[in-house]
């Protein structure tokens, strides 16, 4: 489609990232069918740039993810001894009817995982945790 | 003789464009399959369909003009509804009634281009974002214009991100987008969700008693739900009734798209009043939300306001998908729910109002 590439220099590392512009109306469509932006290429030794707009800092550091809402788990995108970047898509949670990705807050390696699929959660109820 | 069904084909190519949007780019397929299906079977000469005795005429006259379509997609509608998060937090209701009023503008309008007063409550009540009000009020002070209307709220309803994405965008600034509004998980009795759709429909139904055939349905088919022993009613209200009076409203619907009566000047100013009214309504929405959060000292973020109105559930899912591109973690998909349940019951308020009292005002 309407892809474009860029070349993206911090410091003295040098990432390559192909970015494809999508319309407003798709970024629907690619919430509901779980497309998982990522980075397409990038040379050895560069640091990994999480693509999400501005990933949150955790001012405590807490690995702790929490339902942000109350619904039901959809499936569940890692494993425990997964390594995740701030900004990853951690699991899927349906609320409302609606598919909303839930993100790795900080990065890390998953330590535990709580809730199974097709789980219903309360709202704040533990998710899984991030060392 | 062959220029004169020029508008046929025309028609036909309608048809063939509403069912190319719903399979391609998904937009209200099971409405738009239907319509444009209709639409392409009522335009081939000599059919027969909408004269006398046709099949789409008798369909039409029993299940639209009678109103009966929309109520029972209605009862489906209120057995789908889940109006919990509503009742969490009721005051959001609130912010329904400016929104509303985006009704007036898109009214005033179409009287200002000549309509006479009851087409141009039909042609108001576009603002509602509600398609079986839209059709309701029609086939009540408007049939002539029924086929106009319908396509017209279904085709924007189906792109309502593409309208409330820039609107939401343009009236609020980055810091309200970003604004999270605490999630407080309220208990309350069970009998408050048995009570809640018994009492709407008095409270309403005293106020706009024109409007209880379209609320008093909405209402049923939440209360078939949340009574909670008439699990197989709900679930057929919820799944065959509302599949059933759907494909049969959108395919007769489609029967009235007859290019004598579609292709006119007319049917482009509801286009644009329709438009009007859609962006109307989402203003004064944003607008009156902006209001909130500076009374509530920011405590309520601005994009909700766009979901005051019906369009439910994709407004809200559209506001809290604009609030997570800027912010992953801002969730505001309950309380924009809350609003948005409240926006389809004023939605359906409005339309009782606007059948009660517009004709006691002629």
């Amino acid at each position: 489609m309407r892809e474009r590439k860029f070349k993206v220099t911090i410091g003295d590392k040098t990432v390559l990232v192909k970015v494809e512009e999508i319309t407003e109306a798709e970024a629907l469509t690619v919430q509901r069918t779980q497309i998982k932006p990522r980075v397409v290429e990038r040379t050895n030794e560069a640091p990994m740039i999480a693509i999400t707009q501005e990933p949150k800092q955790t001012p405590s550091g807490t690995g702790v993810v929490r339902a942000p809402i109350p619904g039901v788990i959809l499936s569940i995108e890692c494993k425990v001894g997964d390594k995740v970047e701030a900004g990853d898509i951690l699991l899927m949670l349906e609320a409302m009817k609606m598919e909303n990705a839930v993100y790795a807050p900080k990065s890390g390696i998953i330590t535990k995982i709580v809730v199974s699929e097709k789980q219903n959660v309360k709202y704040s109820e533990v998710l899984l945790e991030i060392s | 003789m062959l220029s004169d069904y020029f508008g046929n084909v025309v028609m036909i190519s309608i048809g063939c464009l509403l069912i190319y949007l719903a399979i391609k780019k998904e937009y209200e397929p099971l409405l738009l399959i239907p319509i444009g299906f209709g639409a392409i079977m009522v335009n081939i000469p000599f059919s027969g369909l909408m004269e006398e005795g046709g099949i789409f005429r008798l369909i039409y006259e029993l299940g639209i003009l009678s109103e009966l379509f929309p109520i029972l997609i209605f009862i489906g509608i209120g057995a789908m509804t889940d109006f919990g998060s509503l009742l969490e937090r009721p005051w959001l209701m609130l912010l329904a009634i400016p929104a509303h009023l985006g009704i007036f503008i898109a009214f005033f309008a179409a009287l200002g281009l000549g309509f006479n007063p009851l087409e141009a409550s039909t042609i108001g009540i576009l603002g509602a974002m509600d398609g079986p009000t839209a059709i309701f009020v029609a086939s009540k002070y408007a049939p002539h214009l029924l086929a106009p209307i319908t396509v017209c709220a279904y085709s924007y309803i189906a792109s309502i991100p593409i309208i409330q994405i820039p609107i939401s965008k343009l009236l609020t600034t980055r810091k309200e987008r970003l604004i999270r509004m605490e999630y407080k998980p309220r208990s309350y009795p069970r009998a408050v969700r048995i009570i809640f759709p018994i009492a709407v429909t008095l409270i309403t139904g005293i106020i706009a008693p024109a409007g209880v055939p379209l609320m008093g349905a909405l209402m049923f088919g939440n209360f078939l739900k949340e009574s909670g022993v008439v699990n197989r009613l709900s679930k057929t209200a919820e799944n065959e009734i509302s599949n059933i009076s759907t494909l049969l409203m959108g395919l007769t619907i489609g029967g009235t798209m007859m290019a004598d009566q579609f292709l006119r000047f007319e049917t482009l100013l509801i286009f644009g009043l329709g438009l009007l009214a859609f962006i109307s309504a989402l203003t004064l929405g944003i607008l009156s939300a902006k209001i909130a959060c500076v009374l509530t000292k920011g405590k309520i973020n601005p994009l909700i306001g766009a979901t005051a109105v019906s369009a439910f559930p994709m407004a809200a899912r559209t506001a809290h998908m604009i609030a997570r591109e800027e912010d992953p973690d801002n969730w505001l998909l309950m309380q924009a729910m809350a609003v948005n349940a409240g926006g389809q019951i004023a939605s359906v308020v409005v339309g009782g109002v606007v059948l009660t009292y517009v004709a006691l005002l002629l």
